[in-house]
């Protein structure tokens, strides 16, 4: 009889554990802000914005985030694939989450000092799936990227002056809603940079010029 | 020679002032614009049991066999890839992932009509391409709050080498429209 009992309790167990297993749960997670829009980014310029997990199972669960293509890319907005993935990071890569809990990621993306990559605009994705799922359909979610980098120009030669570091001092706008209009820049092609070391030389010139006569002169 | 002290400076200036105005463009701002856009997903059965294959035989679920339960609050893309291709669950022996050959099986999918990827239930027009290749797109646009299903399909080997059990694993991703 007390066989009998513990084998039932063991059949039980095992249904329970089938029934309450969260592999056989409906598995859902969500992610937020779907969509991120960067504009006007330039060599050394880094930009960095949370995206939030939402864990909507009603046990801890551990989500990898990570950087990867495009599976498409919005085309007839002009955007490509970007072609550099190690400028995006995600920190922490895998986060743990209790139940009906969220947690942020940080997402950063650098562009290096020395990189190529003016005036265009590109995508990347930003993924999001839970680990250690069962079943043979996982679930992945992926946040939409949009990167535009600034137009540079040409680099002067007019002057002789030195390169000044640009030091990263980058404002960052984080802001909920539509997409916004670029701010403007600061004025890269100002009419100063030509006619200031025109007006320099001529004034050098008259002085050079006045002190030759008054010499001539004396 | 005061008036001579004078002229330098100003020409010196008027070369310094204008240049650091060039240099300023070295920094800028950068925007980043979050559009307030949710996205969640489930997917079930998470499983499709297949059982024992028949060479040149395909294998269907039931049409509408999977649902998902898309709980986003803007209208998303939905594709679909084999991320992990066959191996063998017991034995040593896997298939190989592709078009029906020796040990050689793929799997295909449908979904409703209404979906934009797929002409519709049962068809199983969309060929998934293994881990190697690239995700395909399921369900274009599926709207806010809907429950669209789909189907799958095995392609089987046309020749068995061995018996071997196996399994592969297929990703759903969901990105804002």
């Amino acid at each position: 009889m007390r066989r009998f009992f513990i084998s039932g309790l063991i059949v039980l167990g095992l249904v329970a554990g089938v029934l309450l297993s969260p592999a056989a749960a409906l598995a859902a997670f969500g992610i937020d802000p779907g969509k991120v829009y960067i504009d006007n980014l330039y060599p050394g310029a880094r930009a960095e914005f949370p995206i939030t997990i939402y864990n909507q199972n009603d046990y801890e669960a551990t989500f990898v985030v990570r950087a990867r293509e495009p599976d498409y890319t919005a085309e007839d907005k002009g955007y490509d694939a970007l072609p550099h993935l190690e400028w995006v990071t995600a920190t922490p890569s895998r986060v743990i989450i209790g139940a009906s809990d969220k947690d942020e990621v940080l997402v950063t993306v650098a562009m290096p000092e020395d990189a190529d990559y003016s005036g265009k605009k590109s995508e990347v994705w930003i993924s999001f799936m839970e680990e250690g799922t069962a079943g043979m359909i996982r679930i992945e979610l992926c946040s939409r990227i949009f990167v535009s980098t600034r137009v540079e120009e040409p680099e002067k030669t007019e002057t002789e002056t030195p390169a000044v570091e640009g030091g990263g001092g980058v404002g960052i706008t984080a802001e909920a809603g539509e997409p916004g209009p670029v701010p403007p820049e600061a004025e890269p092609g100002s009419p100063w940079a030509i006619l200031g070391p025109v007006i320099g030389v001529v004034i050098v010139g008259g002085v050079v010029f006045f002190l030759v006569k008054r010499r001539q002169r004396a | 020679m005061k008036r001579l002290v004078i002229s330098v400076v100003l020409a010196v200036a008027l070369v310094i002032v204008p240049a650091s105005g060039v240099l300023a463009a070295t920094t800028d701002t950068v925007t980043v614009t979050a559009s307030p856009s949710y996205v969640e997903i489930a997917n079930a059965p998470d499983t499709w049991a297949i059982g024992a294959v028949t060479a040149g035989v395909d294998d269907q679920t039931a049409n509408d066999f999977f649902t998902i339960t898309n709980g986003s609050g803007v209208a998303i893309d939905i594709t679909i890839q084999v991320t992990t291709d066959w191996a063998f669950t017991s034995g040593s022996n896997s298939w190989t992932y592709g078009a029906p050959g020796a040990d050689t099986g793929q799997l295909k999918a449908s979904s409703g009509e209404g979906n934009g990827a797929s002409g519709g239930s049962g068809l199983f027009d969309i060929t998934l391409e293994g881990q190697a290749g690239s995700a395909v797109l399921l369900i274009n646009a599926c709207p806010t709050i809907t429950s669209p299903q789909w189907e799958l399909q095995l392609d089987a080997p046309s020749s068995f080498t061995h018996g071997d059990p196996q399994d592969c694993t297929v990703t759903l991703s969901a990105a804002p429209d």
